[in-house]
């Protein structure tokens, strides 16, 4: 066979399914989803699932907000609260959201569709975690019916072993879970891009998606287990009240920050990397141009992950650690702007004489481009030892993390979800108000942030109930931007929505993508592709051809003699 | 069990049924090594982990002149000794069976291997429970079970590693041992042959690290009690 049956937009597929048959019609009934083994579905109900959750820990996001617009009670008269409204919106945000939302949720999806394959390597493991991560997040809401906890995300001892909050233990057994759940992704996700690569797609012909998870994947295996032992430990000394993070008995608490942030720095690319594999997909198909400097990117991806385990002592500045150790630690980190600044300037590169298709995911794509680059920049602030100790625990580092881990990698998540909507649901979605929305999210988010910069550099500490009046105004406008932000999440939703029932049917290749995902039906057969295609480069746009008929782009296989290739290569083998 | 049944489609079904993306048993066992090997790198990551936590804890007590095993503490129990034996004898039988499946023949082998080494596995545990027993009445004389080993683990730091570390390792091997009676139970109906040993590898190289880990973790303790 030299066509993919459900490949061109024209042919009719075969292999004894009907045309409209898709993975979400082909079995019917609750028990069909909740024990599918399909990548796709599983894929679904962990996009739906971190959307939830998004939700949840926006509203913290949005109480916490409110709280601030005056010094001194707002909304509530207890700090004890406030504590804990800040604690669930990060651990929510950080544990449920933002950590699952790309490798499990998209990645899921599009990873062995962009193989070509049936399915990830280990289908019943991949159920497994999502299991584990309905059970972390179960954990977490327990914690709050027994008295919520009030730690902060990163449960510093001696206080989470002394607080009397009395719902640590469960939330912390719960991303115990939840960390087992990423590392079970990880596992299947390196098995499957290693042993499941359709004929053709070498190393180098990987879609940068791919590079991006496998960088991600490594992370989460090497460092997830680091924050499991440590939660474990830190679990024993709260119910023994005897631990080695007790000083009392002899132990450390500082020993405790590095542990967690041997995991958590890691667990800071695990956010972005991702994110960073969907931005070089967006801006080369909706620049429809060939990436620019492929290997750069794909390599810088895995460049981060390594220096991600290098650097987690730049969150420990002034823990006591010594001199040389900041002096290192500070040195590497500004290291990592290196492989950050090759993507943002190969990205640019691309789109330098692109046709731009100026659509909701390029938007979102630009919008990464610009925070970024923010986010980054006000790390090397952080990065450098002498700036550090004033800016320490300040809003500056509040808004430097969230225009990396909300600024970027939700972005990117959002972009994502735009840019594979069509092929997840089979429905266009309103392209006039996605615009307008992600104008919403854009403005509204750097009204909030970039004013947090202006409130840490003056003085303002994080995670404070009450504040000295001459700070009021920032945070009345920081306040009044994160309403924006949410306004145009809410128009998000509801487009979204609506366009599961009313949006126009979408082609299969709606945008011009060339990797495989764009070369089957949308929504995608059961199987995917009834047999593995052979691909070529996966960014040579000059084979992408619009068909006016189906309002939609085909992949002409017949013109790119890499592809043709590759299936002499596979009938050799065959023979 | 039916693979129609809820259990069955999720555990019992060893082809993995439709959704399988491997086009031959060789690949999908290539796939299963290397996913077994990731999760072996975790666990040893998590081991690591949890005895250089130790290992810096126990530095600082050094350094401040302070003792790890306080007077009057009894030392690591010899039956530690016993279960170590016990464990390594386990992992060569396992070993003996893989082999066994792979020279085609002898089935019947196969499975008596595998009885041998699971009885061996549990007597590691019987002897680990033994220790734990023979330190809590030495920590805690005046307790009496469960409440001998929790008044012996927060007696003191050396307490305290003692349980924590053997009883990680102790859980691990209570998750090995409920696959290798599976595979056992397999055996018996002559499941694994050469070309068709997948599970039993997946198993052994599980039990193997389980080995290896308790050497590391057994050298630590009694270098650091020395």
């Amino acid at each position: 066979m030299s066509t993919i049956s459900t490949a061109s937009p024209a042919a009719a597929p075969h292999g004894g399914h009907t045309a409209d048959e898709n993975y979400l019609n082909c079995s019917r009934g609750f028990l069909s989803w909740i024990l599918t083994l399909d990548h796709k579905r599983i894929g679904v109900m962990y996009t739906v699932s971190v959307l939830v959750s998004f939700l949840v820990g926006g509203i913290f996001a949005l109480l916490v907000r409110t709280e601030l617009l005056t010094p001194g009670p707002t909304i509530t008269d207890s700090a004890e609260t406030y504590n804990q409204w800040f604690t669930l919106h990060g651990a929510i945000m950080v544990f449920l959201v933002i950590i699952p939302s790309i490798p499990a949720a998209l990645g899921n999806f599009i990873l062995p569709i962009m193989l070509g394959a049936k399915d990830v390597a280990f289908p019943r493991l991949n159920l497994f975690s999502y299991y584990l991560w309905i059970a972390g997040a179960v954990l977490a809401v327990t914690s709050l019916l027994m008295g919520g906890f009030d730690t902060g995300w990163t449960f510093y001892t001696p206080y989470s072993t002394t607080t009397t909050a009395g719902g640590v233990i469960p939330v912390v057994v719960g991303v115990f879970i939840l960390g087992f759940s990423s590392i079970f992704t990880g596992m299947n996700f390196i098995v499957t891009i290693h042993k499941l690569r359709p004929p053709g797609m070498t190393w180098f012909r990987m879609p940068l998606f791919l590079w991006a998870l496998y960088a991600t994947a490594l992370m989460q295996v090497l460092a997830t287990p680091v924050l499991a032992i440590t939660l474990a430990l830190l679990v024993v000394e709260r119910s023994l009240n005897i631990g080695i993070f007790n000083p009392d008995m002899g132990g450390d608490p500082v020993l405790f920050q590095h542990f967690f942030w041997f995991y958590s720095h890691p667990a800071v690319y695990i956010m972005i990397v991702p994110a960073m594999g969907i931005i070089s997909e967006l801006i080369a198909v909706h620049s429809h141009r060939h990436i620019f400097g492929y290997k750069f990117i794909a390599f810088s991806s895995i460049a981060i992950a390594m220096f991600s385990f290098l650097v987690w002592g730049h969150h420990m500045f002034l823990s006591g650690q010594s001199g040389l150790m900041n002096v290192m630690f500070s040195f590497i980190s500004f290291s990592v702007g290196i492989p950050s600044a090759v993507k943002i300037f190969n990205w640019l590169s691309t789109l330098y004489k692109g046709t731009i298709s100026l659509n909701t995911p390029m938007l979102y794509a630009l919008a990464f481009l610009f925070l970024f680059t923010i986010g980054g920049l006000t790390g090397m602030h952080l990065a450098t030892l002498s700036t550090d100790v004033h800016l320490h625990d300040t809003y500056f580092v509040v808004a430097h993390f969230h225009y990396v881990m909300m600024g970027s990698a939700l972005i990117a998540m959002v972009g994502g979800l735009h840019h594979w909507w069509p092929k997840i649901t089979g429905r266009m979605y309103d392209e006039k108000l996605g615009m307008i929305a992600c104008g919403f999210v854009f403005v509204g988010f750097n009204v909030t942030f970039f004013t947090q910069f202006m409130l840490g550099s003056q003085g303002m500490p994080r995670r404070y109930y009450d504040y000295a009046a001459e700070f009021q105004t920032y945070h009345v406008v920081s306040t009044i931007g994160s309403y924006i932000m949410a306004t145009g999440f809410f128009m998000t939703a509801g487009y979204l929505l609506h366009s599961l029932f009313h949006g126009r049917k979408a082609p299969a290749n709606p945008w011009g993508g060339r990797s495989l995902e764009w070369q089957c039906a949308s929504p995608p057969p059961h199987f995917n592709f009834d047999e593995t295609p052979a691909v070529g480069d996966c960014y040579d746009f000059s084979v992408v051809k619009w068909d006016p008929k189906q309002q939609g782009y085909y992949v002409d296989r017949s013109a790119d003699p890499e592809i043709a290739k590759a299936e002499a290569e596979r009938g050799h083998m065959h023979m | 069990m039916n693979r129609r049944t809820i259990l069955g489609r999720l555990l019992l079904d060893p082809a993995g049924e439709e959704r399988d993306p491997f086009s031959g048993e060789l690949s999908r066992q290539r796939a299963s090594v290397l996913g077994m090997w990731l999760l072996i790198l975790t666990l040893a990551i998590l081991f690591a982990a949890a005895i250089m936590a130790f290992v810096v804890v126990r530095f600082d007590l050094s350094s401040r002149g302070e003792r790890f095993v306080p007077f009057g503490s009894p030392g690591l129990p010899r039956m530690l000794l016993a279960s170590t034996a016990l464990l390594i004898a386990s992992g060569v039988v396992l070993h003996g069976a893989v082999r066994c499946a792979r020279q085609a023949g002898r089935p019947d082998r196969v499975a008596r291997s595998l009885k041998v080494s699971l009885v061996l596995g549990l007597g590691f545990l019987v002897t680990q429970l033994i220790a734990w027993w023979q330190m809590a009445t030495a920590m805690a004389p005046d307790a009496s079970g469960l409440r001998a080993v929790l008044a012996a683990a927060t007696a003191n730091l050396y307490g305290w590693t003692f349980f924590v570390m053997t009883g990680l390792h102790a859980a691990h091997v209570v998750g090995g041992l409920v696959p290798l009676a599976i595979v056992t139970h397999r055996a018996g109906k002559g499941w694994y042959s050469a070309g068709a040993e997948r599970g039993l590898v997946m198993v052994s190289m599980y039990w193997h690290f389980l080995d290896a880990a308790w050497i590391v973790l057994y050298l630590t303790l009694w270098l650091a009690t020395g």
